[in-house]
């Protein structure tokens, strides 16, 4: 068993409980809610906060954000200080000459980081994270249409 | 097409390095992070004949809007980009107080003149609108968000 630290009268005045990490909205570094904490995972061994999962809707599936990504615990809501990877899908796609190539359809990725979009009306078209210039409000490649 | 033809050019691009104005009508207008803004639906030149901006048809019901090209980033070959976000995409945006909780919802976006720097928003809340300046807002994006924590804001702003 690991040695813990013991804790003080103190060290009370800045914790929180379950109830203040669950039920809150999630807002992610754009602003945008995406959804309601749900559950709080933790390590069993170490007691640490691993991270959260989120419901987001009645269809989807729901997403697991790290601690890492947890900027900060406030009062109504839980903002982050990344935008969850899964949100790029549905995305327009456009070709360094902003010529409109499709919708993202899938993600693939490693150790959350992307590696790779599926794009077009099936996913068929393959493009890898080199060829990505940006991703804000769209997916921005580096390269023409025609390139692909 | 192969066009025959003598050019006159003292300065400036020559025919190969422009762009018919009907090959920009109906392109996609968008901000600079990506998203979407509507259709261009007209190309404005001054009296001298120089390009001076785009109007956007944002949607059906939607009022048309006017960017002068000092705010346009380039007219690319699928799309016309901006140089900015422009603050009528915040219009029923989400207003939240620092702490999270939800304040209103922003009816109106008050601007510097014709300018792109928002001044103001008037925020929609149960009752009443509130005006909350620029300056007490933390963060302006999917959601804006106050610098003031909800019971605060509630109490400055509705005073």
């Amino acid at each position: 068993m690991p040695k813990r630290k013991s804790i003080s009268q103190s060290d009370l005045k800045h914790t929180l409980t379950f109830e203040d990490l669950l039920g809150k909205t999630v807002i992610d570094k754009t602003g945008k809610a995406i959804g309601t904490s749900h559950n709080v995972l933790i390590h069993p061994k170490k007691l640490e906060i691993m991270g959260i999962s989120i419901d987001t809707g009645f269809i989807s599936k729901g997403l697991l954000v790290g601690s890492a990504h947890i900027q900060d615990v406030r009062k109504h809501a839980i903002f982050l200080n990344a935008r969850p990877i899964t949100l790029v899908k549905g995305m327009d796609v456009y070709d360094s000459e902003y010529v409109h190539i499709g919708k993202v359809r899938q993600v693939e990725f490693e150790e959350n980081e992307v590696v790779a979009l599926h794009i077009g009306l099936l996913g068929k078209k393959r493009v890898e994270k080199e060829k990505i210039a940006s991703m804000e409000d769209a997916v921005i490649l580096n390269v023409k249409k025609g390139e692909l | 097409m192969d066009y025959t033809m003598e050019q006159f050019i003292k300065k400036g691009p020559s025919f190969d390095e422009t762009r018919r104005l009907r090959d920009i009508l109906g392109l996609r207008a968008l901000s600079k992070t990506g998203m979407r803004l509507g259709r261009v639906r007209q190309v404005r030149v001054d009296k001298e004949g120089n390009f001076r901006g785009i109007l956007i048809s944002p949607g059906i019901f939607r009022k048309r809007v006017f960017v002068s090209s000092s705010y346009i980033a380039g007219v690319e070959q699928g799309a016309v980009v901006l140089n900015i976000h422009p603050s009528f995409v915040f219009k029923w945006h989400n207003v939240l107080s620092l702490d999270g909780k939800r304040f209103g919802i922003v009816a109106k976006v008050s601007r510097n003149g014709d300018t792109n720097k928002v001044e103001s928003f008037t925020v929609r809340r149960l009752f009443k609108s509130v005006e909350v300046p620029a300056s007490e807002v933390e963060q302006q994006g999917k959601t804006i968000i106050l610098k003031k924590n909800y019971a605060e804001a509630k109490k400055h702003f509705t005073k």
